[in-house]
């Protein structure tokens, strides 16, 4: 009886605390003023579980497939080595260098789970730099990055440019839609089926689908 | 010390609020249903435009069903396509263009006419149509509102399609 009290002032003075923590502001999100190492740990532990739970029943197509890693090339080039640099290219940029968590680099990239890569690149990871591509790409593009990743480590300049010179597409390797781009029906020099006629074009400041039907009826209410 | 074990059980807080207050939002795949159903439409159709009507759904039965040749035999050879500020101006052109893209995204998709208009008068006939669209993607499914105009001449092989504008927006985006 005495624990169970002593246990429930301790838990009401944890909420106090973490109530009195935020309110007073006391808790820095600076992003230049690091968590300390045991939270650190604490939150990447957390990150870690996360992913790993939800990427546990991915089904993970042939990596080895050719069509994959040429488009995978292009896209990693157009898309993210602004943060996490390339073989071609491992100076710092300012994103690289000013995201806290820092971007891992492209060599880590390439040991990354591919389970967990896939997840990472279709959902993002929230309150980071890594943004949500699932929305803008389809899953094979997304597959086809994580291929390439996985050749990433050890990659000579010469090779990384030869692969991304070798991928569809002026820069990218397809699959991107045009999200805020002027014209729905520009193409990306790859051989991509155009978005059908009856499709919107996706407007990215527009409010999630809200695909049932009596959500569509309270929008025509006068 | 103290604070920072303040401060872990702050982060607990944060992380394990989020991951609870998340539900499941999956709108549900099975339900959709592919297939074109006009059980439920409003109709206002002139008796003179009726045989226009037939087109325009043998048409639209045709790319649903996959088949975009077949589709293309209702339409006029010079017909005018336009669709969110892109054209066609031409059969062929539909057919080298969009018209495989339509085929396959309506194969998949439950589309419910909501309501149509149709009005002739001498060889031309108008036609405007309303359909809410289901369409799966991925995992979700996508609802849109879809419009059609469709503007037809009658020549010596029956009613031709002239004339289409398509726009369409996600279903409940506003106004
Ligand atoms: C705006 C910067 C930014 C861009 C652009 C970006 N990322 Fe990231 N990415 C990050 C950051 C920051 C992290 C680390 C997040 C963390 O540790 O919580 C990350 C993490 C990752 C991870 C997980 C690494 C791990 O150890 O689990 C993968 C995989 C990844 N990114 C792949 C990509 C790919 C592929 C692209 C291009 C499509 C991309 N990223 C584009 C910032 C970026």
């Amino acid at each position: 009886m005495k624990l169970l009290k002593t246990l429930l002032v301790l838990a009401l003075l944890a909420v106090a605390g973490a109530a009195a923590v935020v309110t007073t502001g006391a808790y820095d999100v600076a992003a230049d003023t690091p968590h300390w190492p045991s939270t650190y740990r604490l939150i990447e532990f957390a990150r870690t579980r996360s992913i790993a739970v939800r990427a546990a029943d991915i089904v993970v197509p042939d990596l080895d497939d050719p069509a994959l890693l040429r488009s995978g090339a292009g896209n990693y080039d157009a898309m993210c080595v602004s943060c996490h640099l390339s073989p071609a290219d491992g100076e710092d940029t300012e994103l690289s260098l000013g995201l806290y968590p820092r971007p891992p680099r492209w060599d880590a990239l390439g040991t990354v789970e591919p389970r967990a890569a896939f997840w990472t690149l279709k959902h993002g990871i929230k309150a980071s730099g890594m943004p949500v591509w699932g929305r803008s790409m389809d899953d094979r593009y997304l597959w086809g990055m994580v291929a390439f990743l996985r050749q990433l480590p050890g990659m000579s300049a010469e090779r990384y440019r030869a692969a991304v010179a070798a991928s569809p597409g002026h820069s990218h390797g397809g699959g991107e839609t045009d999200v805020g781009g002027g014209d729905p029906h520009a193409q990306h020099g790859g051989a991509e089926t155009p978005r059908s006629s009856f499709e919107p074009v996706d407007d990215p400041t527009a409010a999630p689908t809200p695909a049932r039907e009596h959500e569509h009826d309270e929008e025509n209410h006068h | 010390m103290k604070l920072h074990t303040v401060s872990l059980s702050l982060v607990l807080a944060l992380i394990a609020a989020p991951a609870f207050s998340h539900g499941k939002e999956k709108h549900d795949v099975a339900a959709v249903v592919a297939g074109r159903d006009a059980g439920k439409a409003e109709l206002q159709i002139a008796p003179a435009a009726a045989d226009a009507v037939a087109v325009v759904e043998r048409f639209s039965a045709a790319l649903s069903a996959g088949n975009p040749d077949k589709a293309a035999a209702e339409l006029d050879p010079a017909v005018l396509i336009l669709e969110s500020g892109g054209v066609e101006r031409s059969r062929d052109e539909y057919l080298a263009g969009h018209a495989k893209a339509d085929a396959d995204f309506l194969k998949g998709a439950q589309v419910s006419l909501t309501r149509r208009t149709a009005q002739a008068s001498g060889e031309l006939a108008w036609i405007g149509s309303e359909s809410a669209i289901h369409a799966k993607k991925g995992a979700d499914v996508v609802a849109i509102d879809s419009t059609e105009t469709m503007v037809l001449r009658k020549t010596a092989q029956g009613w031709k399609i002239v004339h289409i504008h398509w726009s369409s927006r996600r279903a409940g985006a506003g106004h």
